[in-house]
């Protein structure tokens, strides 16, 4: 046999340890994406030219396409650009990471470049002849030494949790903490005391499981599509090599796109709805009537 | 008798059912809105490969799952 399937294994593996702190492979694929984009935007924003051109350029269209993207969702109205400078430095730095570390999973040497695994080799009782290459049944016998970052499960959480923390918080600090809590505890509906304002309570109610869902979802959403992806290319690697990945490369690539755009989105309409209050109580048919007639006939004037 | 092997086919075979069923009816509607405005094309295929995202996540949680099944005991 020529080469073996390769190991699928979700958790990482520590590499090495600075002092009692363990480095997993992981953590280096997240330092590498750290170093990259510092360099990039060091060097991307040295000169101040007024015209830019290069790589200034590149990243003035990047801001400029993100801040697009939010001020679409918050309104191009006075109050929607100033949501849109609230919430932009939280959705472009979450796209332009996310997007980096899932791109990082079709760089050449990361998940193939490694330490050999002594355990196995032990427990299989074959010794290495080749030296820096593995071949036959010891193929799979490799402890990677950088991972992308977005295979690692913690990560994905620990994003995840930021973001619904900081829509709570948003909503603490703009609407005040009484109104924010009746979107959840809705009593002003309860004390209607007819069966909608009770059903509304409990769909007040519900939607305090759904922020729980919603770190459970954006988590496993990334790390599903990136690790299934990394997963994909080894096995393909396996089954015909050289060819099936010309194919899945690309793809990976689409998704890698395509993961960092819904986080980011995801999070820009939570921290949005999280700004919105209850809509304005139903009025009666005559009031909202008259409502409509001052406010054309004002205006019409 | 092992029903292991049964659990993880089961797993993504059911599980992709519905994500299938989905893109398949979002594809045909953002075909059906390309056709009756062709400028707006740009606009659809957008929040067409949005829409996909979504989608095929529930696809990624049973894969996830039929993973977690084979590998992990």
């Amino acid at each position: 046999m020529f080469w073996k399937l390769p190991d699928i294994k979700l958790a990482p593996d520590v590499i090495f340890h600075i002092g009692a702190f363990p480095v997993t492979n992981t953590l280096l694929g997240t330092w590498m994406v750290i170093l990259i984009l510092a360099a990039l935007f060091f060097f991307g924003t040295r000169r101040r030219d007024l015209i830019p051109s290069g790589l200034q350029n590149f990243m003035e269209w990047i801001v400029e396409f993100l801040l697009g993207l939010v001020e679409n969702v918050t309104g191009k109205d006075e109050q929607g650009k100033r949501k849109a400078k609230t919430f932009f430095p939280l959705v472009a730095t979450l796209f332009i990471f996310i997007l980096l570390a899932n791109l990082i999973d079709v760089f050449p040497g990361v998940d193939t470049v490694g330490a050999i695994n002594t355990a196995v080799l032990a427990q299989m009782h074959a010794t290495n002849p080749y030296g820096p290459f593995l071949f036959g049944n010891i193929s799979n016998a490799i402890i990677p030494w950088i991972r992308p970052a977005t295979t690692d499960l913690n990560l994905n959480f620990a994003m995840s949790l930021i973001v619904v923390i900081t829509s709570q918080v948003v909503g603490f600090s703009t609407l005040g903490p009484a109104e924010h809590l009746s979107k959840y505890f809705n009593f002003r509906s309860l004390f209607k005391f007819n069966f909608g304002g009770f059903i509304e309570f409990f769909v007040g109610l519900l939607d305090i499981i759904s922020e729980i869902a919603r770190v459970l979802s954006l988590a496993f959403r990334l790390f599903g599509n990136i690790f299934a992806g990394s997963v994909v290319l080894a096995v393909f690697a396996f089954l015909l090599p050289f060819l099936a990945d010309v194919i899945f490369i690309p793809f990976e690539i689409f998704v890698a796109f395509v993961q960092a755009l819904i986080f980011s989105l995801l999070t820009l309409i939570f921290l949005q709805l999280a700004t919105i209050g209850h809509g304005p109580e139903p009025e009666s048919e005559q009031e909202a009537r008259a409502e409509f007639r001052e406010k054309h006939v004002a205006a019409a004037h | 008798m092992d029903l292991t092997p049964l659990a993880v086919g089961l797993a993504i075979g059911l599980g992709a059912i519905g994500p299938g069923i989905g893109i398949g009816v979002a594809a045909g509607q953002a075909f059906n809105a390309i056709g009756r405005n062709p400028e707006a094309e740009p606009l659809i295929r957008t929040n067409f490969f949005i829409g996909l995202g979504f989608t095929e996540a529930i696809a990624i949680y049973a894969l996830l799952i039929a993973f977690l099944i084979k590998f992990i005991r």
